[in-house]
């Protein structure tokens, strides 16, 4: 019989955060981040989850994007796995290696998507002669064939974003419970 | 210590998807990272389906004064997604004399050219004084008015292009009224 006084529920709510999350990039590959270029004739939209790009109508299509995304699922699943469980069973054994894997899971995503934008941002600005904002908007003029083209790109984090860091934070909150409720158990 | 060696396993399978792309791809790695080959086949195409500015013919408006001419115009779109004109700005001049003629206004901007097709630009040209007088001294009653339109500023879904120069549009007829 669980009882309710001894359930971790800042990672039951990490736990139901994160599952948000994954059916929200299995459903409608909801983006963290998005870039969009003009009104509507690019956008990339980015997470751990989904990486999906499209121009002009065209799908812009990378191999390892989808490999990479699809690890990002599991990695996900895993960590709810973790979280639902030590978080049900704070008394178990192995709650705490539980909750050692699960907690980190969702704070590493969202720190990592974070850098990554910030590096692979930066570096298209130095490689192509296109400014490309990590947040906010900025306008790249290029010259083809006689003619000039501004093109305004702008980006931004999703709510779906702020969901995730709400994730990663009730996920350290939970780390920090476990050690309450453990002291609970003892006494 | 065996259900650590649980969550390692578990750590292996989760990244297990790149290794795979890792181990499949192993004699081209570089395949893996760049676009793939329709993508790029789809990118190297994109240049000729741009939208494209052909002219088609004209009509004169309004033949006496204010003189004012309509220049219609044929967008042709190869992409696979529809383009909006969202608004077009430039001048027109008398190709044979420098003259300014007018400035130049959409008639029917915003112009959502469909995917795959074409739409018919309509673009109007409200003759300044100095373009009536040249009309009247060297043009009216011929069939031989070329415009150069110069200062081109398209508005496509916000991407603003500007040419120098879209040369020797016609010939326009002004009938003697």
């Amino acid at each position: 019989m669980v009882e309710l006084r001894k359930l971790n529920w800042f990672g039951i709510a990490s736990g139901v955060a994160a599952a948000v999350l994954l059916l929200l990039s299995i459903a409608y590959a909801a983006p963290w981040w998005q870039l969009s270029i003009a009104e509507g004739l690019g956008r990339v939209d980015v997470s751990p989850l989904d990486i999906n790009a499209q121009f002009l109508g065209l799908d812009v299509e990378i191999p390892i994007l989808w490999y990479l995304t699809l690890s990002g699922k599991l990695i996900m699943l895993a960590a709810i796995v973790a979280l639902f469980a030590c978080s049900a069973f704070p008394e178990n054994r192995y709650a705490k290696n539980l909750l050692g894997y699960g907690y980190k899971r969702p704070l590493i995503m969202v720190v990592v998507l974070v850098v990554i934008l910030i590096i692979l941002t930066a570096l298209v600005g130095l490689i192509l002669p296109i400014k490309v904002p990590f947040l906010g908007g900025q306008t790249t003029t290029l010259t083809f064939d006689g003619a000039n083209v501004s093109v305004p790109i702008s980006a931004s984090f999703t709510w779906v974003f702020w969901l995730a860091v709400a994730t990663a934070a009730l996920a350290l909150l939970a780390r920090v419970y476990h050690r309450r409720i453990a002291s609970l158990a003892k006494a | 210590m065996r259900f650590g060696l649980v969550l390692f396993l578990v750590s292996i399978v989760t990244i297990s998807p790149v290794l795979v792309a890792l181990v499949g791809y192993r004699e081209n790695l570089a395949a893996l990272f760049m676009p793939t080959e329709s993508t790029m086949t789809s990118i190297r195409d994109l240049g000729s389906a741009l939208p494209s500015l052909e002219y088609l013919s004209y009509e004169v408006i309004d033949s006496a004064q204010p003189l004012a001419v309509r220049i219609n115009f044929k967008v042709s779109s190869a992409l696979s997604s529809d383009v909006t004109i969202n608004s077009v700005k430039l001048t027109a001049y008398c190709h044979d004399h420098g003259t300014f003629l007018g400035y130049v206004s959409a008639e029917n901007a915003p112009l959502v050219v469909p995917a795959e097709a074409s739409a018919v630009l309509r673009l109007r040209v409200d003759f300044s004084q100095e373009g009536r007088n040249d009309v009247e001294t060297y043009h009216r009653g011929y069939a031989n008015l070329y415009l150069d339109l110069r200062n081109l500023e398209i508005d496509i879904q916000g991407l603003e292009i500007s040419f120098s120069e879209f040369s020797q549009v016609g010939p326009i007829g002004i009938p003697v009224p």
